[in-house]
């Protein structure tokens, strides 16, 4: 029999209430209510220990309650009149969420399973064990904005000097569950659809460097989900498909990704910038929206740490989220201006990755070894990605030399995502290394623990997209001929 | 027509089968996840280092700049995962030549035991293929002087510390200078 006292109750009933507001809000796009509920779940607990560090006499988890409950209701009130169908699906969304979570904290404590050593993981947890027991150890600058809050925040919601057991692995089927719905969303022949993700899990599932994240203590499979979710969001304004769970659905990605890592703001600022432009027929305040979704998080868990920024002091950081927004407007301007278009703005997505890689030879000697050393951690195998990037190359040329006609704008943008994402990756990177040596450095060093080698998580929803979307029309092709 | 999707897809799932039995048998693979945890109490995983990890991406990611002493020889009584390391470190960085040590050689149980002991309460330990028989399997203590961690240069040493127990550990905790 198993014992029920394994389980985090309050914790998992959060989870479900916050299920059962995303499944009515996104009615329209059922599949994506299970990642974006888990995104609401991690902003909504970073946001309940953020009250508790400001508020030390406040239990985190009762905090927790109160917003999930809000949620629910705000949700409900928002959907009225609501079919009876709608409210009992939700509750029995809800219910297998909650199940699901349940189970993973069951099997996690019976196989003692946990995260694989890493010193970011230990660093993790020892903070949210601060957190847990109300002795904030405020880090020290650079160190707290590297470690980030939303992590070590939810986590601190387990049992009493515990991390949140078995929750990563909820957070790692969230991430399969949204790549999966922005597959969906791209290609309307179902058995292509299911043939292509279950062959993908195939691959995925047997990629070491891909099942680390099953465990590991850190954002990366977090990160993954939410990129997934900003893709289906942006190729909704693609084609024009955009409703306003849509707008909420990025709003709830961008924040949780805030509320993460101060260097999401940096590797998420080419998306922000190509979402602010697809949907510039937005009310004006939506798109601000994405702006302020993005940097006030940051800011409000930024000024709890044991810095401030030069000169400023602890009001620095509500002024960084202000600059934020304003380069928001200032983007949006551009937006409105005759001689931007779409093919510009796809360039100059492209150029970010071109202009990276020259300030890299130009302003760092060990460019070349860190090529060198990504090319052996990607296929060589050090960086535990077995043949699977071999593989996807391969598959790649297959599918363009079989068919090579012109590539639709869902490629173009989706390329235009992954090229300066990566870009945007190589450049965290090199702050990260200004901010340790003072100089860029090498960017990728061999082994899995590498920074970039472990991100290159976040550009698998992209990568999976432009393969589909390839090999659909290959598929197209050969039906066609088939057919004749 | 149905007949042509069923062979396509049958050839797209055993072309991703293919890709994951190369990624199992051809390629190198550690370890997904710690297993068996006694605790998840969050003091006892930093402070008795819980969480596993293989030495060979310890090396990768804490002595990038360090040398590697008597590994041994792959498939002749040195770690298998040796030539993984020529990636990094190059032959000049590591020195396959030389057996890897016997620390057992000379001391007593007691003394053996302590430093031993003294070695798990900083070390990680993983699970590898002995060297000295693959179809075994060691464990391994990795761990080194947290001061020496930057150090360009630090020399590690893999040593035998019993019938199926290695350690790979930094010069100067063998008083080796």
């Amino acid at each position: 029999m198993i014992d029920l006292q394994l389980i985090n109750w309050p914790v998992t009933l959060s989870l479900g209430l916050i299920q059962i507001g995303s499944f009515l809000f996104l009615r329209a796009s059922k599949n994506l209510a299970f990642p974006v509920a888990i995104l609401g779940f991690v902003t909504a607990a970073s946001l309940a220990v953020l009250v508790k560090i400001l508020i030390p006499s406040v239990d985190a988890t009762a905090v927790l309650l109160v917003i999930s409950a809000l949620v629910v209701f705000l949700v409900f009130v928002w959907a009225r009149p609501l079919p009876r169908k709608s409210s009992i699906l939700a509750f029995a969304a809800s219910a297998v969420t909650a199940a699901l979570f349940a189970v993973s904290q069951v099997v996690t404590r019976l196989g003692g399973y946990s995260s694989i050593g890493f010193g970011d993981g230990q660093t993790v947890i020892g903070i949210s064990e601060g957190f847990q027991a109300g002795v904030y150890d405020r880090p020290d600058g650079i160190i707290g904005l590297k470690r980030g809050f939303g992590l070590p925040a939810y986590q601190s919601l387990g049992f009493e000097g515990e991390f949140l057991v078995g929750f990563l692995p909820v957070v790692f089927l969230a991430a399969l569950v949204a790549t999966y719905v922005l597959l969906s969303n791209l290609i309307s022949n179902r058995t292509l659809l299911n043939v292509s993700f279950a062959s993908l899990l195939v691959i995925l599932l047997s990629t070491e460097s891909v099942t680390r994240h099953v465990y590991l203590m850190n954002t990366h499979s977090l990160t993954w989900t939410i990129f997934a979710v900003l893709l289906v969001g942006l190729l909704k304004f693609v084609k024009s498909e955009q409703d306003k769970s849509t707008w909420v659905m990025v709003c709830v990605a961008l924040a949780t990704a805030s509320m993460l890592r101060a260097d999401n703001l940096l590797i998420l600022a080419p998306t922000l910038m190509l979402l602010t432009w697809l949907a510039r027929s937005e009310p004006k305040l939506h798109r601000v929206g994405f702006w302020v979704a993005t940097f006030v998080p940051f800011a409000s868990w930024a000024t709890i740490l044991g810095f401030g920024l030069p000169g400023l002091g602890l009001f620095g950081f509500p002024l960084f989220a202000v600059l934020g927004v304003l380069l928001g407007l200032m983007v949006m301007w551009v937006t409105v201006r005759p001689w931007a278009n779409d093919k510009m703005v796809q360039w100059v997505a492209k150029g970010i990755l071109l202009g990276t890689l020259l300030l890299a030879f130009a302003l760092s000697s060990e460019t070349w070894t860190s090529i060198v050393n990504m090319f052996i951690n990607l296929f060589l195998g050090e960086g535990l990605w077995g043949a699977t990037p071999l593989f996807l190359v391969l598959l790649y040329v297959a599918l363009v030399s079989l068919d090579r006609g012109p590539v639709s704008q869902q490629q173009k943008w989706i390329f235009a995502v992954v090229v300066s994402t990566a870009a945007a990756m190589v450049l965290a990177k090199f702050g990260n290394g200004l901010s340790i040596s003072g100089q860029l450095g090498s960017f990728v060093r061999i082994g899995w623990g590498d920074s970039l080698n472990r991100m290159s998580l976040y550009l698998i929803p992209g990568i999976v997209a432009l393969l589909i979307l390839r090999a659909e029309r290959v598929w197209n092709r050969f039906e066609g001929k088939s057919k004749r | 027509m149905r007949r042509s999707g069923f062979l396509a897809s049958s050839l797209a799932v055993s072309v991703a089968i293919g890709v994951a039995v190369t990624s199992f048998v051809g390629f190198p693979r550690d370890i997904v996840a710690t297993q068996n945890m006694a605790t998840f109490d969050s003091s006892t995983i930093v402070g008795q280092k819980l969480w596993n990890e293989t030495p060979v991406q310890l090396l990768y990611t804490f002595m990038r700049g360090g040398t590697l002493l008597n590994p041994g020889v792959p498939g002749e009584g040195g770690f298998e995962f040796g030539t993984r390391l020529r990636l990094a470190y190059g032959d000049e960085k590591i020195g396959f030549g030389n057996q890897i040590a016997d620390v057992r050689d000379g001391v007593t149980k007691d003394v053996l035991d302590t430093f031993r002991s003294n070695l798990r309460t900083t070390g990680y330990e993983s699970v590898t293929p002995c060297p000295h028989n693959y179809d075994l399997d060691c464990e391994v203590i990795f761990t080194w002087n947290r001061d020496r961690t930057k150090e360009v240069g630090i020399r590690m040493v893999f040593i035998r510390l019993g019938e199926l127990e290695y350690g790979v550990v930094d010069d100067s905790l063998l008083g080796a200078e």
